[in-house]
């Protein structure tokens, strides 16, 4: 008989490698199974066109949580991230707006618009950094579960009422607001002036298919405020190489604790034996045997796929079923033969050391939002962009840029059917340009390679169903303890011995690390492995 | 003699609030700026010879305990439930049998669906019916221990199944149970009135509950009905209503209300005041900036108030053949075939212009109540999904093309034709601001959403009816439970001032 495992993990996303590093650490022999031939998943780097390596999906480093990168020792293991100088927003009339990190730069560029929403500023922050205290505590652990009447259950759920009780009434009344209202309406509350409001907003539905006044959008807002590089609360930050360099960091602090990882070997079906699971068998109909088997993959893709339906509760069936995906999003990346200026600020300014958001009104992103709703991607989409050769000379040659594009909107069940999106993927990729030449009339004709990766196309290069880029929609039925759904948010599953680990489970997607270690570190304290 | 409660309006809450407080013992004068009473429940000739039973034509959320505690039965009112369609598109229609269950051959989800509902019913009713407890850092924790116990006795399967629908769309949980988009889009309509929110908006299924919940039969004669039997009530319990009496400001002194001076200088002096027209109205329109509690002011700021609502009412000289009606009686339907056309409609909501093809919540009140019109002919009540706020204002043109706009989607679901229409009256919200002073010609006085509901209706400090000022109480739909018509907010009003 072939090596028993004491875990085989699914996918060497950044998740899986977290969990693996956390099991190895504790001393367990541990192998990750990777499909594609890089690692990373979502979080990969990769040389796509001669010479300029693209951060392929994901792109920048915000949620990293600190203490996994304080236990896994990253640095050591050449993670360096760098924080972003500032968040810039073009107008098509020409104005700009940036936020720097120095708050009276911020104050002054914002008074160009409303004297008003200068002075709110500051204060929306300090309001919102303290809320970001309460939510961390929620991030960090793994999620309450209200309907349980165990006392360690209970004592969770009162450890969790005390710090909103002591928020205090005013920061408490703002905590229910952000979690019901719509991004735009919160805002409202704060800031009149609109150009102030949409790049605030969009924070608020990254990944998700909900528009800006949908409500429930706001609680996003407070991740932006959650930001935190080496524990200090720095924003957003770019990892050097890209996130494909966070996955390798985390991939080689796994090894260095003895986890053994494969790539090209994709997992067909997790063996399962009398409700309990004994191993993997891969798509080379190699069969793999473990004392435990950890999904880093999407849940309905880990059991409607992997598990199969006959062996798992008809109610927990239905609620993979109804477990809802819908991704929204697509990801361009450009090779530049130098670098597009801004018409509005041209150079290359600190201001494009940052990440540049076109979403100049609420009402252009609420459209761009309406045309999703009926099947089609936005013809004007929402786009954040960022140039990463702008923090890393070697992603491309000298002289030479490539700048990544997350665009949204783009809905992976189109009008005719997802599979119709390879006929649509030029398109896109036109749309999102046209809307770019907007704001940067020399984008065009810099241009040497695009890549287009529409939500199918995520889909079936990256195991992201629906092309959901977190794994699944980040929506209030679906996070803490219904993540992925009631009953099983703490990572173990109606299958024995088979755990969650990927951004499917609490606290949910990003590239924060937290579902994998989070699961781990609950598979250690039960003892199941 | 001492100073009686003097209650602002004689809408629908305003006049419960009044009749309980009177049969309580209290002397109680009401005060209304229209010439009758009734509010936005009032029936009124639009046009001669034709009558309409409300603005707000949707009398079934009256709640049976205040009824019963005001005793309305000996004053007339009456309930009944008839056999109508649910909802009605160009191509067919859903029915819905004696019983309340859609005809179209998928009973079992329909079940499964309403036995959920039904089970759900008695607690969330229980809260619903109840003055909300107060939700604060430093509230007592008991009564929310209490409902939180509560909930954990539906069963932890449904209390589950409960929080993981209510923040979701409505649509997304209609699906779950019927493919059918016609019946989705006949529950979704009226569960979203009041709302800023489209059937594809997280959240709208708590509206969804909430609305199940408070609905009962329908009350015969409609709303006029219930205003008529109100004022009988009040008449009874010698409740002195002044109509044609515009408040102007309640005079405030150390904190306390003491007086509810009108337009024309007249100074009511008052034990209490029970305010039943908004909250916004009332704490920024009567109350001098200068007695305005500092931290209430900005709550009272925040509350959102976009009006999505407008009426129109049609004179038709001849009954209206519905098609797919099979020769039934039409007494209400919805008009939308998708939920997407629900979604459609507000989008046009949201990018302030008039509907393309508005959705209809339609009742045919001349079907059931003699006397409305002449002998032979109709009336029709249409509610229609519209914004208050539209980028072109509201001309006179675009009054004129809300009601061709109406009659279009009417024209596809009956046989009407445009030379029997002996009249149209358009509502617009901007009506309901200058003639009802709804703020934001928000039917409601504030928008149902998840932030303004129940505890926090209208704000988390204001939801026990009693505002910052000694002795100024709320008491409109603006204040839980938030239906039009319920009673209930009047009734919890009038509990607070008793319990002072």
């Amino acid at each position: 008989m072939s090596t028993v495992y004491d875990a085989i993990i699914v996918g060497g996303g950044h998740n899986g490698l977290t969990c693996a590093a956390y099991l190895a650490k504790a001393g367990r022999k541990v192998l990750v199974l990777e499909k594609r031939h890089v690692l990373g998943g979502a979080a990969v780097s990769e040389e796509i066109y001669p010479g300029f390596t693209y951060t392929v999906c994901s792109y920048v480093v915000s949620l990293l949580r600190p203490w996994i990168i304080r236990d896994l020792n990253l640095a050591r293991h050449g993670l360096q991230i760098t924080p972003l100088e500032a968040s810039f927003t073009p107008y098509p009339d020409g104005r700009s707006l940036c936020r720097w990190p120095d708050a009276a730069r911020t104050r002054q560029e914002i008074a160009g618009f409303s004297p008003l929403d200068a002075d709110q500023y500051p204060e929306f922050g300090r309001a919102m950094g303290q809320l970001a205290r309460f939510a961390k505590a929620i991030i960090d652990q793994p999620a309450p579960d209200p309907s349980s009447l165990r006392p360690k259950d209970l004592m969770q759920m009162l450890g969790l009422g005390k710090e909103l009780r002591g928020l205090g009434n005013d920061l408490a009344e703002i905590q229910f607001k952000l979690t019901t209202m719509s991004a735009v309406d919160f805002l409202r509350e704060w800031f009149e002036s609109d150009e102030l409001i949409a790049p605030m907003a969009v924070s608020g539905i990254i990944g998700t298919f909900l528009g800006v006044k949908s409500p429930g959008t706001a609680y996003v807002l407070l991740h932006h405020y959650m930001g935190e590089i080496d524990g200090s609360s720095r924003a957003w930050g770019f990892a050097k190489g890209g996130n494909g360099a966070v996955s390798e960091a985390i991939a080689s602090a796994a090894r260095s604790f003895g986890a053994e990882i494969r790539v090209n070997a994709g997992v067909e079906q997790i063996v399962v034996k009398n409700g309990r699971t004994t191993g993997v068998i891969l798509a080379n109909g190699d069969e793999l045997h473990a004392k435990t088997v950890v999904s880093g993959c999407e849940p309905r893709l880990t059991f409607l796929g992997m598990v199969g339906e006959d062996n798992l509760p008809g109610d927990f069936v239905t609620s993979m079923r109804r477990y809802k995906l819908r991704g929204s999003s697509a990801k361009v990346n450009l090779s530049l033969d130098g670098f597009p200026e801004f018409s509005s600020r041209p150079g290359v300014g600190p201001h494009v050391r940052g990440d540049v958001a076109i979403c100049p009104s609420t009402d252009y992103l609420e459209r761009a939002y309406d045309q999703a709703k009926y099947g089609e991607h936005s013809t004007r989409p929402y786009i954040n962009a960022v140039f990463p050769t702008l923090f890393d000379r070697s992603m491309a040659p000298e002289g030479k840029h490539v700048m990544s594009c997350f665009v949204q909107y783009a809905p992976y069940d189109r009008q005719g059917g997802p599979q119709t999106w390879p006929d649509h993927r030029s398109q896109l990729g036109d749309d999102v340009v046209d809307t770019l030449a907007e704001y940067m009339p020399d984008i065009k004709d810099r241009i040497l390679h695009r890549q287009v990766l529409t939500p199918w196309d995520l889909e079936q290069e990256f195991g992201l169903t629906e092309g959901n880029i977190f794994h699944g929609e980040l929506s209030l039925d679906q996070l803490l303890f219904q993540r992925p759904t009631s009953g099983w948010a703490r990572y173990a599953t109606p299958v024995k011995n088979l755990w969650l680990c990927g951004s499917g489970a609490h606290p949910g997607g990003g590239v924060m690390a937290a579902p994998g270690a989070l699961a781990a570190l609950q598979m250690l304290k039960t003892r199941a492995i | 003699m001492t100073n009686p409660t003097v209650v602002i309006g004689a809408g629908v809450e305003g006049l419960v609030a009044a009749a309980h407080l009177a049969r309580s013992g209290q002397r109680v004068v009401v005060v209304e700026r229209l010439q009758r009473p009734g509010g936005l429940c009032a029936g009124e000739e639009f046009h001669p010879g034709y009558r309409h039973v409300g603005v707000w034509h949707d009398a079934s959320s009256f709640a049976q305990s205040v009824s019963e505690t005001l005793g309305l039965e000996r004053h007339g009112l009456a309930r009944e439930e008839r056999v109508t369609p649910l909802a009605l598109g160009p191509e067919r229609g859903v029915w819905l049998d004696a019983k309340g269950v859609a005809q179209t051959g998928h009973s079992e989800a329909w079940n499964n669906h309403h036995d959920f509902l039904a089970r759900i019913t008695p607690l969330a009713h229980r809260w619903l019916t109840q003055t909300p407890p107060v939700l604060s850092t430093t509230a007592a924790l008991l009564p929310l221990a209490k409902r939180a116990l509560g909930l954990r006795r539906l069963g932890r399967a449904d209390m589950l199944s409960l929080l993981r629908v209510g923040p979701s769309c409505v649509d997304d949980f209609l699906e779950e149970s019927f493919t059918d988009p016609l019946i989705r889009a006949g529950l979704a309509v009226p569960a979203l009135h009041g709302s800023w929110m489209g059937p594809r908006s997280p959240q709208s299924t708590a509206l969804y509950l909430q609305r199940h919940v408070l609905r009962g039969q329908d009350i015969t004669g409609g709303p006029a009905a219930l205003v008529h039997a109100l004022v009988a009530a009040c008449a009874s319990a010698g409740v002195e209503i002044q109509c044609d009496a515009t408040v102007d400001h309640i005079e405030v002194s150390k904190g306390r209300a003491r007086a509810v001076v009108l337009a024309d200088g007249t100074a009511l002096r008052a034990a209490h005041v029970v305010s039943t027209i908004g909250p916004v109205e009332t704490l920024e329109g009567l109350v001098h900036p200068s007695h305005r509690p500092v931290a209430q002011a900005d709550v009272v700021r925040r509350i959102r108030t976009r009006g999505t609502f407008a009426k129109v009412h049609l004179a038709v000289e001849r009954p209206l053949t519905f098609r797919h009606s099979a020769g039934r009686d039409v007494h209400s339907a919805v008009v939308a075939a998708h939920p997407l056309d629900v979604e459609r409609s507000f989008d046009d909501v949201k990018y302030r212009r008039l509907p393309r093809v508005p959705i209809l919540d339609l009742r045919v009140p001349s079907q059931s109540t003699t006397g409305l019109c002449p002998e032979g002919h109709a009336v029709i009540s249409i509610t229609t999904t519209v914004g208050a706020e539209q980028d072109d204002g509201w001309t006179a043109d675009a009054r004129q093309a809300l009601g061709v706009r109406v009659l279009e989607t009417l024209a596809s679901v009956t046989d009407l034709n445009r030379d029997d229409i002996a009249a149209i009256q358009v509502v617009t919200p901007e009506d309901l601001h200058t003639r009802w002073g709804h703020r934001g010609g928000h039917p409601m006085h504030g928008e149902m959403a998840l932030d303004q509901i129940w505890a926090l209706r209208p704000a988390p400090s204001l939801a026990q009816h009693h505002t910052a000022i000694v002795g100024l109480y709320l008491g409109s739909t603006g204040t839980s439970p938030g239906l039009p018509a319920t009673g209930l907010s009047g009734m919890h009003a009038a509990e607070a001032v008793l319990r002072a």
